[in-house]
Parts: structure tokens; sequence; C-alpha cells
């Protein structure tokens, strides 16, 4: 499977399918047991999940993955604090960089969690939780973004909010998205990959997905 | 708030160090010196979430690298408390590649086998660790101004208080600096903290290293302060008894493993006088602190309102 | 070769007594996922109850019965009143089982003081017996095979029956196996129980051959632990190769260079946990 920079990508498929194993693959929180990934042009197949990370990866999770014993300002604070050399510096406060700071603050507003930053993460709504998930792996200019479902349990009001939020990044970040909602995936991206049993079987625009034999018979039985 | 409590609590210690007779300023600064290896052992446990069940290695090395050389090289306080210092650190660095390959339980249990292999080498090293003799007749440590000797247990409760306070300022420089949010985060999520870019192995080794700096520290106070050192300092029952210290003050808080030093060893003087039933005493408040009051007496205490 | 074989046979009864010992904590620490540092206060007291009721009794056989029995009973109370309630918490089992080890290493001397003592051998096996040119201890003999019976037995059970089948449904998948009926609890507790009666057992049959003194319930977790690690956790095997791994190689420690005996245990142990902690046989 390829991407193009730019491109906003939805990746479908039947439960089981493997969407999840993949970006753990891409990710780099599993190996894979044959193939490679290339990121942005080289292999990083034997890579860290740190180092794709500062290469322009960035990923939410199938299960929100936050830190949920800090407050909603100290998470930030970590997702802002990554890229930088800084991270490793035991001697100063960690409050003491006006640059990190600035940054948080302005996270903290764009993002319209001013008012809650004291809170911790484990006391916010789940739809809170999910757009704080996203807004981390943003905090760092990715330049390729994972989203597992990032829809998966939030009211319609939610989602449409939560749509807004992914469609806003220009083209410098190139978005794959997992997603169960056919409507969400057909709304945000421009091309589909359908995932079965390991193997991707179909790809293209919309349309040309749809009208597909193969992906017709996986999802209305018949294979 | 915290700074008029840390002050109060120092001016106690400080007024029961000059007040009592000796016998009871002895036990204070074992008090202070197992509140040292207990902060050290906090960093690892409290703040990165690594539960070591084996630091007292690294106590052991500071304590008998530090009796070593003020037995064979030099009496200075400073030569001998980097060496022992040193010698935790080095350890440290050797056993944390190893013990770092693994997780939760399996963790547990290296550290406890690798604190084990440091148990054994200082009973069967007969040539340099003198065996399950140990080092003896290790002198009083000379910090170099003429007029001060540290032969008085006055002055060595001095040094070892403002060793604690030092090593309280470093934890909290440490733990208020990016590293220490780091591994903060490491603790509550290290697979969120990989994905966002850090590199988890790297912070906990460093943790590790440090910690074991800090047992290291603790060991080379504890050495010149009784004049010997044995095997059973390396033991697990020593570091279980640390982990107690930092459980029963409150993991992942400054003075949590303070308390909790104190509280036991002044407990455990208190009773070994009047019982010989302090193992059961013990055993008992292993239970008692794991069924009761899991986040500790200072978390009890300072009830925390909203987030840190 | 005489030398060979006498101490062949010396590993390979203690590695008997390891066997019972960890048979126990291996399928405890698989199917619970509890660390239980109070297993080696099961052989402890499992052996200085033997002491008593072999001393009361005269009989070895009555000790031998007896013994295991109470100790089981005594596992289950700590299964079901404490560790119970520490579940999924690795940290606080530690703590908490090494209290219980603490009191119950107390209690112990208090009870029987603090010498070291030998637990009386059955007259029946008291002798040596010859095969070929070399003399063998009839007890260490005896040993060797009763660990055998008992590791075949086990095998059966955990193998061969209904009971044993739902055992390894709960190791397996503790929630599929409640969602199919079975009664987790009483699993576990009966595991528990077991495996703390055949420490207790290893420590009437142990403490004949090695004493009981104080201190022996920690040299003997440490060796337990080790035996768990190396042979795999959870696998009634791994406990068998594991026990055998480790009282042969610590018995030659010992016979060879008993400065270096202590790394032969632990040395072996550090080694599997930082390249293949599932162990031999282990399930991760």
């Amino acid at each position: 499977m390829t991407m193009q920079a730019g491109e906003r990508r939805a990746l479908l498929g039947p439960n089981g399918s493997g969407k999840t194993t993949l970006f753990n693959m891409i990710g780099g929180q599993t190996k894979p047991t044959s193939g490679k990934i290339f990121l942005f042009g080289n292999n990083a197949t034997d890579d860290p999940p740190h180092r794709r990370a500062h290469s322009g990866l960035s990923r939410t999770f199938q299960i929100t993955s936050l830190f949920p014993n800090l407050s909603v300002v100290e998470n930030i604070h970590l997702a802002v604090m990554a890229p930088s050399p800084i991270r490793y510096a035991p001697h100063r406060a960690a409050e003491s960089y006006p640059g990190i700071m600035r940054e948080v603050e302005e996270l903290l507003a764009d993002w319209r969690f001013a008012g809650s930053r004291e809170r911790l993460v484990r006391d916010l709504s789940y739809g809170d939780q999910r757009k704080l998930e996203i807004a981390m792996a943003l905090a760092h200019r990715p330049r390729l973004l994972l989203l597992d479902e990032p829809t998966a349990g939030l009211s319609a009001a939610e989602t449409s909010d939560l749509i807004e939020v992914i469609k806003a990044p220009g083209p410098e970040v190139s978005i794959l998205m997992i997603e169960h909602d056919v409507d969400v995936a057909l709304d945000v991206a421009d091309r589909i990959s359908i995932l079965d049993r390991g193997r991707i079987v179909a790809e293209g625009t919309a349309i040309e997905v749809r009208s597909n034999q193969a992906v017709q018979a996986i999802y209305f039985g018949g294979s | 708030m915290r700074a008029v409590g840390a002050a109060i609590a120092i001016a106690l210690v400080v007024i029961a160090g000059v007040a009592l007779p000796p016998y009871y300023e002895e036990v204070l600064v074992d008090g202070l010196i197992n509140a040292v290896f207990a902060v050290s052992l906090n960093l690892l446990l409290g703040y990165t979430g690594l539960p070591s069940l084996g630091h007292a290695a690294y106590f052991a090395s500071g304590a008998y690298a530090a009796g070593l050389v003020s037995l064979h090289v030099t009496h200075s306080f400073w030569i001998g408390a980097l060496s022992g210092t040193a010698a935790g650190a080095i350890l440290g660095a050797i056993f944390g590649v190893v013990a770092l390959r693994t997780k939760g339980a399996y963790f547990l249990m290296i550290t406890l086998a690798l604190g084990q292999i440091a148990w054994a080498v200082a009973y069967s090293w007969r040539d340099v660790t003198g065996g399950d003799d140990g080092l003896r007749g290790i002198p009083a440590p000379d910090i170099g101004l003429s007029i001060v000797h540290l032969d008085g247990p006055r002055l060595y409760f001095v040094l070892t208080l403002i060793a604690l306070v030092a090593t309280l300022a470093a934890t909290r420089l440490l733990v208020g600096s990016p590293f220490g949010r780091t591994l903060r985060g490491i603790k509550d999520n290290s697979v969120r903290m990989g994905a966002l870019g850090y590199n988890v192995w790297l912070h906990r080794y460093l943790a590790f290293v440090m910690a074991s700096a800090g047992a290291g520290f603790a060991g080379v106070l504890f050495v010149y302060h009784k004049g010997f050192v044995s095997p059973d300092v390396a033991h697990v029952v020593t570091s279980a008894q640390a982990m107690l210290m930092v459980i029963l003050g409150g993991a992942g808080t400054l003075w949590g493993p303070v308390a909790g030093a104190m509280t036991i060893t002044v407990l455990g003087n208190f009773a070994s006088t009047y019982t010989l039933h302090w193992t059961l005493i013990l055993g008992l408040l292993y239970i008692g602190v794991v069924l009761i009051a899991p986040t500790g007496i200072i978390s009890v205490l300072a009830r925390p309102k909203g987030s840190r | 070769m005489n030398f060979w074989s006498i101490q062949l046979l010396n590993g390979l009864s203690l590695a008997m007594v390891l066997f019972l010992l960890s048979a126990g904590l291996s399928v405890i620490f698989g199917l619970m996922r509890i660390i239980n540092l109070a297993h080696g206060s099961f052989y402890l007291i499992g052996g200085y109850i033997g002491l008593t009721v072999i001393e009361r009794s005269g009989s070895f056989w009555f000790g031998l019965a007896i013994a295991p029995i109470l100790v089981g009973l005594l596992g289950v109370i700590l299964q079901r009143l404490l560790l119970r309630r520490v579940q999924h918490d690795e940290l606080s089992q530690v703590l908490l089982s090494f209290g219980v080890l603490l009191v119950c290493s107390d209690v112990a001397l208090t009870l029987w003081g603090g010498l070291p003592q030998t637990l009386p051998r059955p007259e029946a096996l008291d002798g040596t017996i010859k095969l070929g040119t070399i003399v063998f201890p009839m007890y260490r003999m005896a040993l060797s095979m009763a660990g055998i019976a008992v590791a075949v037995i086990l095998w059966l059970l955990l193998g061969r029956t209904k009971v044993g089948a739902r055992v390894r449904a709960s190791v397996d998948d503790e929630e599929m196996a409640r969602g199919i009926g079975i009664n987790t609890g009483a699993v576990f507790a009966g595991v528990f129980g077991l495996g703390a009666a055949l420490a207790g057992m290893a420590g009437v049959l142990g403490g004949a051959m090695l004493g009981v003194y104080p201190g022996a319930d920690f040299d003997v977790i440490l060796l337990a632990f080790a035996v768990v690690v190396i042979g795999g956790l959870g696998s009634l095997r791994g406990a068998l190769v594991g026990s055998l791994f480790i009282g042969i190689a610590n018995t030659l420690g010992n016979a060879l260079m008993p400065q270096f005996a202590l790394f032969t245990v632990f040395v072996p142990m550090v080694a599997m946990l930082a390249f293949r902690p599932s162990g031999f046989f282990g399930r991760s």
C-alpha cells in the first residue's frame, strides 16, 4: 500500500481484517513477520516507535491512550516537549522554557481546553479525551497522522465536531484513517483502501470502490 | 504550605538530634541514612514505575567501595563518597542493561536475582569483601576541615542531615525538570510516550543509573556511620524493607520515603528493645500497608485537592 | 565414577524436593499471576508440623500425611483472605506475601525454636542400598522415585481429568473460563491449596534430608523462583525440568566449588529472564 504526500486515505474492512495490526506495524508497536515499512522514502522497518515519531509520524489508538493520572496541561506539555532535546534536561524546572510553555498555552486555547487545564484526564468525558488525543497527535506538526477509529463511541454532534477537526490541517499533513463509519470515511477521504483478512482487496476513489465486486462480496456476503 | 511543612520537619529533626541522648541520635542517623536510600528507590519505583526488588545491591556496592577506599587508600570523606556513589552507578549501569529487558513481575524477579548475585559476590569474595565477616574497623571519615572531626556522633548527625536535605533538593529539581516529567509520563503510559517520540528505554535506563548512584551514596553514609559492612546489606530483605519504607510513606511523593524510613527505623529500634518479635510486627506492617494504606501515610495526611 | 553417581543422586533427590515445591508455585503464578513469596513458609511450616507429628506419633508416614493437609488449608485461607484482594497488582502481592513470610517465620521460631532440626526418617528407608559397586542412601532413592510418581500423578490429574481441564481452561483464559461457567474462584483456591500442600510435603520429605531451620523459608523460596523462571511459568513439565536443572547444578556447585554454589542458581535465572522470560516451557 502506498500513500502520496497530502493524501487523505480511509482504511475500511470488516472486524478482524487487520486494520489496527497494520497501524501497529506502521507505528512500530508491532514487528511485521515479512515485508517492509517505508516512511517518507526511508526504510523504517527496524525503527522503534520514537524514531518514527521524530521523522514525522503521529498516531492515535483504538482505545484512547493518554496519561490518565496527569492533568490536561501536563498531557499537552508532554506532547509538546517530545520533539525537543530539552526532554533530557534534569536541572531546570520544566516550566522554565518559555518557547515550550507558549506552545502549550496556544494548544490549550486552540483546542478549547483552557477551562479544564487542571482536570485529570481520567475525569474528562470520553469525547473530550478523544479530542485531546488528536490534539496531542497534531502537537508536533507531523507529516503523517494515523487515526484509529477516531469517532468510535461519539455522539452525532461530537462526530461532526471531530470531522471538522480532522479536515482542518492543510496538505502538509497526510492522514490515514481507520473508520467503521463509512459516511465519515467518505466525507474525509480522497481515496479508500479495503482490507480483508490481512490483504488489500480494493483501492481507489469512493465510487470505484463501491462498485467493486470483491468489496460487495465482503460486506454483503457471498464470498 | 509545603515549604513550611518541610521546614518544620527539618527543625524537629535538628532539635531531636541536639536534645536527645546519644543512643537516640544513633537511631536518628540510621533513619536519615535509610531515608536517603528510600528516596533513591522512590525515583525508580514511585516516579518511573519500575518496582526494583534488588535495590540493596547498589547500596551495598557503595558501602563496600567506600569501606575499601577508607581502609586502603584514604580517609577523605569526599573521595570515599565519590567512590561509593560511582560504584553504585556503575553496578546500576551494568545490571540495568539486563534488568530493563523485562517489565512488571519479571522485572521484580530479575532485580531480585541480580540483588542476590550481588549478595553472593559479597559473601564469596573473601579476599576483597571479607566474606561473611565483612569489612571491619572502617575509620571515621575526614571531611577535610581540620577543626571538624567526624568521630563525634553529633557531627555525623549533622552530616547525614545535610546529605538528606541535599538528596531531597536534587530529587525535587529532577522531578520538576523535563526529564522528571518524562519519567512520570512513562510510568503512566509508556506506549503513548514511545508513540510521541520519547526513547522510553533510555529514560528508564538513566533513571535506573541515577537511582543506583543515590543508593550507593546512602551506602557510603552507612559504612562511615557503622564502621563496618557485611553481605546482609545486599540481601533481598534490605531491598524489601526499602520498598516498604517507600510504599508506607507514599510512593511518588517527595517526603513519603523520608516519613516511611524514619517510621520503620524508629519503630524497629523501639520494638527491638521491648520485644523479640520485631519480625512479626514488621510482617504485619507489610500486610497492613498493602491492605489499608497502599498510597502511603503522606498522601493520607495531605489530602490532595484536585490534581497534584 | 562413584563421586559422580553420588552427586547425581543427591542432585536428583534435591530436584525432587524442589519439584514438589515449585510445581505448585509455577501453576499458581501461571494461573493467577500471583507472586507468592510466602510459598517458602509452606515448606518451613510443613517441615515443622511434620516434625511435631512424627515426634508425637512415632510415625513418619503419619507426619507425611498430616502436614500437607494442614499446610494446604493454610494456603487456602491465605489465598481467600489476603491474596485475592491484590489479584492484579504484582507489587502489592510481593509486599503482602513477604509480610506473610515474616509473620510465619516469627511464629515458627517461637513455636519450634532456633536450632536446626532434622526430621527422623522412617525405619524402612533408613539404610543404604547397593547398586553394583556404589552404595546409595535408601531414603534418597525412595525420594527420587516418589518425586517422579508425584509428577506423573499431577500430569495425569491436569491433563486427563475434568478437574484438570477446568484448571487448564482457567490458566488459558480466566474470563472465558468464567464465561462458560467454570467457578474460577474455587479453581484458584483449590490450586493454591494443592500447591501449598505439595510445598508442605516437600517440607517433610526435604526436612528429613536437609533439615528444617529458621531461614529455610527464605533459602527455599529463592531456589523455587529460580526453578520456576528457568522451567517456565504455568508449566508442570517446566517445573520438572527446572528442578532437575537447579537441583543438579546446585549440588554439583556445592561439591565442586562451594564458594560459587550460589551463582549456579542466580546466574541462569538472570540469563533466562533477560533472554527468554517465558522459560523453557512457559507461557508468556
